[in-house]
């Protein structure tokens, strides 16, 4: 350890350059540039270079160097957003801009996509104008950049149809507010509300005999915020030693955390994500119902037996019943399976043949004891020419739980300080499925 | 869509309203058809004039969609700057929507129309004084941006006033102006005391504003010689202004915490301020924190490092469920600090690395890599079941990774080598595809337990059907096993397999043919005589009817060895002698000064691409396509010697060597066609036999063997050299190898101090079949500002043959960058593509020889600079002469501690303190200097190669 600070870095801070906007067809639907322009071949040789080479765009690596520039891109649906930078950067806040960027869009226009990008023109290159200052980020919190680029005609109308939302302040424009830069002076609400929505997702992979390999609960905490003024709200949790390596926004009072385990802040306009949190404890994870596949293939043919069922075991945590609702499990069946038939017990299956996805959605899981378990079977028909498949694939699974989350984590009380109004208040909670695998 | 928005209404009212919202939507969808997408319909040739009538009509609507309609033709890569003097005559406008929009078109637009720009300044003066603190800063942002020379000088007044504004938002936009200046034009900047200015505002007392200023001050402290001191009342009050910070300011500003290399007892003051921010849900704000706190942490003693590691990981882990491009990020730095700090996660903890299906392919094999770094006795059954699930998979990329991954387990954990051998057997049954690498990583495991031969080889035969099997990697491998293990039990077999081989012999790549014959070679010495003939049979072959030299001399040397009976005996050893150990890749095979180097650099690229920044990036400055852009430095280009300096272009940057491949991506690198350099006995006489030079250097075929006196000179380490047939090239053996290309150009050469003057002595060889002409070469900016005085002129080099050339070096003030190192040549010839090498000074030759230490002020000036330490591994103790011959003089001692001073200064004038101190075995270095450039890692390695 002891000569780690014998040589300072050397780095160049430069930041993003331009950011282009290009469909996984390799068009350009926008480019931004902050420092200069940079010519469009730039990232037409990206394109070629780097994306064109992978079958799936889905495979490029994020950050990659090519002759004079660095190149950062994430991937959302069909579109490539895309930062070139000409020096040293911190790679991970380029990576977390683009992020934010695809996020702002997707709220103001509701689906990022080419064409949404391209009818929003004006609207998306003022956001980029506002996101950034020479390449660095400045207001992405989404709540003061409405202020500063009205949403598009459509959204702004429906924006204005809400009863209670009072017009924008022209004056405040632009000055943020010193101790809270993500809420500005002067909002009024007729009716005040605020609403919370904690959703769970369980991450897990189970091996073929049911057997926990990895498990673990991640937790969001989204709030919705339509409050008057300068509201101080502070929550309490039910069973916080459940709540492990949170993450909170800047608006979370840190050391007030630390104290007593109160999460007080004051909020920013609208909606926002306040907390992310690791469900920890020693608590072992099993997921409420068992899925058991069994995949085979033989010489031009192949065959899935899939069984699914609530587990024995598993006692709700919230006196509302824990149902496992829209249940679906996903088999990705290797390229040479050419067509397939199903035979169902519950729900409805189908073998999606551009995908070669074998989809089976059960729906709700039945709680009680005496209903019959849910059963699929699946003859596989296999290309005549193609060899025996030498992989066997897992069941991917998605879910819904209704009636409390999963940890047992639960948002108690919720008080609104310093302003005089007695708002509504709402909480929701919410269990899913992550990355829930099950091999097979 | 509409859903989504009216998403949170709970009364029934509200539903209504949602449906008449839907309504609406449709309705307007319906009339507007496509919002803003009308604006790309109407821009067509002839156009012009309609806009220029909108955009003096005085009518606030048509004026601002005719400036939408010109953005929107903008957006198209249309050139729109003729309207430039109608889009400016609206700026004056009250309106905040057009006026954005007016700057917005001024600021693309400006640079094409650089002679109508200073119609803009005006109206940005007027605009940086208005009462309205947006608009000012607005003003201050975009005339910023603009960088076009004239205007630039315009810029100096308004920003200084806005520095000093009373209202924050426009501070902040003033400090990121600065910035801007200094990126257009540094020396302005400079002259301007701007540079003072940001060291004021990082005193500010709202914390965007001192975030924005470090974040300005670190970009031109890297980029420039400027140098200001950081203190630990600077870093204590920007950890003060952290928790007030937006999530970015939070970034800027513990990424210039990171800079400062605090004192043990400021160390953990330091991370105890940061860990806080590990709970940022922002992961950039994570990684910079943990950045900090890597660079803090080795001044804290043992037992609280490991105090610390239960708040350091657990963020780690939870950004591995985020979006994959921030999981890639992470793994990539996580690689990093797993190689300084290996044991930070806990046992459990590592199946928060383990592989998803639905992870992208470079996802996986990151993790991959992660898991590897992990893997230890406690784990070594979980890791082992999951990899073992990873050879099910479909990627092939990912599969031949995780199979290589099961050989480097089995290669660390002697126990599990058996499991190991088990699953890849039976893949290399099951699976086909895979052949060629559980092929590879079996090799890899057989090397270093050729005890288990007994459990994979016999199979191995009995699987591989040698006539569909055709990759050469593949080959390689099975052949070596052949080889090795042939010779064993199943010798018929094997011996079918080598017949195939021989008899298809002159079919193979030429590795596949090298490894063929040691093979061969090893499989006689280990069988009974009777496989005479076979062996007979190759080297037949390959001495009379191969080209490659390098296949021809083996053959001849082995020849001569098996002639001879009485080094028979000898051969066996040295051909089937012990092999150096084999290595999974999981040591710290980067050497600590890297290592640490890309500690410091955590969350940047360099640590993602795991190399130094230097080696990748450009020069700092503004991107320039058009070469004489005039108010760019063009000399820094490579006007003369190469077209491509300033238009990059892809096939002309690939040929630049890298100069460090910092890390090892190959979990076993041991390449299969080389034979295993031979054990103990006359191992330096053979060195020449085996020599690194036939590729480049072919020598005419030996003679065949006169004498047993020529092996005795090789076995009996007789003190004369005997040079088989003296490469007619190789006349300067002791000048390292610079350059060496498919086209046949070698470069050989070193810089030497010839009197007063600096010379870089090249010997160029052409191996290629052509003659070279027309020689022309040229320096690339450099740390010390190197440029050749005369011209490589009238050098014609026949094949086979070189030519020396001694070029003489100046160092040119204006040819200085400090980051331009490893300082790169261009050489080109008729062929007009040009070569690019790199080539360092020695500690000789970088310092003015004439430069005369200025005792008294020695202690006054050392106080004032910052400080690097190093060491080399040996107690110099007549250091005092072998620097005074460098150009560094000796300034004092001081007895009671054992330091003593020197003084130097490089060629291009940088001042450079020097303190040694000789500790037992060792001799500690510290020197200081006003630019930090000097003193890093060129200063380091300069030093150390000096008294290696």
């Amino acid at each position: 350890y002891s000569f780690c600070t014998l040589l300072g870095s050397r780095k160049q801070t430069a930041m993003i350059n331009s950011l282009f906007i290009m469909s996984t067809g390799g068009c350009i639907v926008i480019e931004k540039h902050w420092k200069g322009m940079l010519p469009r071949h730039v990232a037409d040789d990206y394109y070629s270079d780097f994306v064109l080479p992978h079958e799936n765009p889905k495979d490029v690596v994020p950050i990659v160097t090519s002759g004079k520039f660095i190149f950062a891109h994430v991937l959302h649906c069909d579109l490539i957003f895309l930062a070139v930078l000409q020096g040293e950067s911190p790679s991970m806040m380029i990576i977390e801009i683009l992020q934010r960027i695809v996020d702002i869009f997707d709220k103001y226009f509701e689906d990022v996509n080419e064409d949404t990008i391209r009818d929003n023109f004006v609207t998306a290159y003022s956001i980029l104008e506002e996101v950034l200052d020479n390449g660095f980020p400045m207001s992405i919190e989404t709540s003061v950049l409405k202020e500063l680029v009205p949403p598009p005609s459509i959204s702004r109308l429906l924006h204005n149809l809400r009863p209670g939302d009072a017009p924008v302040n022209p004056t405040s424009f632009g000055v943020e507010s010193q101790s809270t830069p993500w809420r500005k002076h002067g909002i009024r609400y007729s009716n005040n509300e605020i609403f919370f929505d904690m959703t769970e997702e369980i991450h897990s992979i189970v091996d073929a005999d049911g057997r926990i390999i990895s498990a673990s609960v991640q937790g969001i905490l989204d709030c919705n915020c339509r409050l008057t003024g300068m509201p101080d709200v502070v929550i309490q949790l039910r069973n916080p030693e459940l709540l492990e390596n949170a993450a909170f926004h800047a608006c979370v009072r840190k050391s007030r955390y630390a104290q007593d385990s109160s999460i007080c802040f004051i909020p920013p306009d609208g909606q926002f994500t306040l907390a992310t949190y690791d469900v920890g404890g020693d608590q072992q994870f099993q997921p409420p119902f068992y899925v058991k596949p069994q995949i085979g293939f033989g010489d031009g043919s192949g065959r899935v037996s899939i069984m699914a069922g609530m587990r024995g075991s598993f006692v709700p945590t919230d006196k509302k019943d824990g149902q496992v609702q829209d249940l679906k499990l996903t088999v990705p069946l290797p390229s040479s399976v050419d067509s397939c038939t199903i035979d169902q017990s519950h729900g409805s299956a189908m073998f999606d043949y551009s995908t070669r996805e074998l989809v089976w959605e059960i729906g709700r899981l039945s709680n009680s004891k005496s209903s019959s378990t849910p059963t699929l079977t699946a003859t596989l028909h296999i290309r005549s020419d193609a060899e025996r498949p030498s992989v066997t694939p897992p069941v991917l699974i998605e879910y819904n739980q209704t009636g409390g989350s999963f940890s047992g984590l639960k948002v108690e009380t919720v008080n609104i300080l310093n302003e005089g109004y007695k708002p509504y208040k709402g909480v929701r909670t919410f269990t899913k499925a992550g990355h829930f695998v099950v091999r097979s | 869509a509409t859903v989504s928005v009216l998403y949170w209404y709970r009364v029934p009212v509200m539903e209504v309203t949602a449906r008449i919202a839907g309504k609406l939507h449709q309705e307007i969808q319906k009339r507007t058809k496509k919002s803003d997408a009308k604006f790309f319909s109407t821009t067509k040739r002839g156009e012009a004039h309609e806009l220029k009538e909108d955009l003096n009509s005085g009518d606030k609507e048509r004026e601002k969609n005719a400036v939408k309609k010109i953005i929107a033709s903008m957006t198209l890569g249309r050139d729109v700057s003729n309207l430039f003097t109608d889009v400016v005559k609206l700026s004056r406008t009250r309106n905040m929507e057009l006026k954005k929009l007016v700057y917005l078109y001024i600021m693309s637009n400006a640079k094409l129309q650089r002679d109508k720009a200073i119609l803009t300044v005006n109206t940005f003066v007027h605009d940086s004084q208005h009462d309205n603190a947006t608009i000012r800063a607005l003003a201050i942002r975009t005339m910023l941006c603009i960088r076009v020379g004239n205007i630039t000088d315009h810029c100096c007044a308004p920003l200084r006033s806005a520095l000093s504004d009373k209202d924050p938002y426009v501070r902040k936009t003033a400090v990121l102006g600065v910035l801007k200046l200094f990126h257009t034009n540094p020396k302005l900047c400079e002259e301007q005391q701007f540079i003072a200015g940001l060291q004021k505002a990082a005193a500010d007392k709202v914390a965007s504003v001192v975030a924005n200023a470090v974040l300005a001050l670190g970009e031109i402290l890297d980029n420039s010689n400027i140098s200001v001191p950081i203190t630990m009342t600077l870093i204590t009050r920007l950890l003060n202004a952290l928790p007030e910070c937006t999530e970015w300011g939070q970034v800027s500003l513990l990424d210039f915490i990171a800079r400062y290399r605090a004192k043990p007892e400021d160390a953990e003051f330091i991370i105890n301020r940061t860990v806080p921010r590990l709970q940022h849900s922002n992961p950039s704000v994570v990684l910079s924190a943990i950045r900090c706190i890597f660079k803090s942490i080795s001044s804290v003693p043992d037992d609280k490092k490991r105090a610390f590691c239960p708040r350091i990981t657990p963020p780690m882990i939870s950004l591995m469920s985020r979006e994959p491009e921030i999981q890639y990020i992470l793994l990539r730095n996580l690689e990093v600090i797993l190689r300084g700090y290996p044991n930070i996660f806990t046992a459990k903890e590592i199946k928060a690395f383990f592989c998803k299906f639905t992870d992208p392919s470079y996802v996986k094999i990151e993790k991959l890599k992660v898991i590897l770094r992990l893997l230890s006795e406690k784990n070594a059954d979980v890791v082992l079941k999951e990899l073992e699930e990873y050879c099910g998979e479909i990627d092939p990329a990912f599969l031949s990774a995780a199979i290589s991954a099961l050989g480097a387990v089995a290669i660390r954990l002697d126990r599990m080598a058996k499991r190991v051998m088990s699953i890849l057997t039976n893949m290399l049954v099951n699976n086909l595809a895979v052949q060629v690498d559980v092929l590879s990583t079996l090799k890899n495991i057989l090397r270093k337990y050729p005890q288990l031969f007994e459990d994979c080889v016999p199979l191995v035969i009995e699987t591989v059907d040698l006539e569909s099997f055709d990759n050469e990697h593949g080959k390689c491998s099975y052949i070596w096993m052949l080889g090795e293990f042939g010779g064993r039990p199943n010798t018929e077999e094997a011996r079918a397999c080598f017949e195939y081989y021989i008899d298809n012999f002159s079919e193979q790549p030429s590795s596949v043919k090298l490894i063929i014959l040691t093979a061969s070679v090893k499989y006689f010495l280990r069988s009974s005589k009777e496989n005479e003939c076979l062996l007979n049979s190759v080297l037949t072959q390959c001495t009379e009817n191969e080209d490659d030299p390098d296949l021809r001399d083996r053959a001849y040397m082995y020849w001569r060895m098996l002639s001879n009976d009485k080094h028979a005996g000898k051969m066996s050893n040295l051909v089937i002698g012990s092999k150096p150990p084999i290595r999974d890749g999981s040591e710290n095979e980067m050497d600590l000064s890297r290592l640490n180097e890309l500690l410091n650099s955590l969350n940047t690229v360099a640590a993602v691409y795991q190399k130094p920044a230097a080696s990748f990036l450009p020069k700092y400055g503004l991107y320039t396509e058009d070469a004489d852009a005039d108010d760019d430095d063009d000399d820094d280009e490579y006007d003369s010697a190469s077209p491509v300096g300033s238009n990059p272009s892809p096939i002309a940057e690939s040929q630049i060597p890298e100069p460090e491949e910092m890390v090892e991506q190959e979990v076993t690198p041991v390449p299969e066609p080389i034979p295993e350099p031979p054990a103990k006995s006359g191992a330096s006489e053979l060195d020449f036999l085996f020599g690194d030079g036939p590729t480049t250097v072919p020598a005419p075929a030996p003679a065949a063997p006169t004498s047993s006196g020529f092996l005795d000179d090789i076995f009996g380490g007789g003190s004369s050299t005997p040079a088989p047939a003296p490469a007619p090239t190789n006349t300067a053996p002791t000048m390292p190898l610079l350059l060496t290309n498919a086209d046949g150009l070698n470069i050989n050469g070193m810089y030497k101090r010839v009197g007063s003057s600096i010379i870089l002595s090249l010997i160029l060889s052409n191996s290629s079949q052509r003659v070279m002409s027309n020689f022309a070469v040229q320096f690339n900016t450099n740390i010390l500002g190197l440029k050749n005085e005369n011209l490589m002129q009238g050098i014609v080099i026949n094949p086979g043959a070189s030519a020396a050339c001694d070029l003489t070096v100046v160092s040119v003030p204006g040819h200085v960058i400090p980051q331009h190192f490893p300082s790169q040549i261009a050489i080109k010839n008729d062929a007009n593509v040009p070569y690019y090498f790199a080539c360092e000074v020695p500690l000789s030759c970088a310092f003015r020889q004439d430069s005369v230490p200025d005792q008294g002020n020695f202690i006054n000036t050392w106080k004032t600079l910052q400080e690097v330490q190093f060491f080399v591994n040996k107690p110099l103790h007549n250091i005092t002469e072998n620097l005074k011959g460098c150009g560094i003089n000796f300034v004092g001692r001081h007895d009671a501690d054992g330091a003593t001073y020197f003084e130097g200064i490089t060629l291009n004038g940088v001042k450079i303190l020097f303190e040694t101190r000789v500790v037992d075995t060792r001799t500690n270095f510290c020197v200081r200097s006003e630019n930090p450039a000097y003193i890093g890692q060129w200063l380091t390695e300069r030093v150390q190669q000096f008294f290696a």
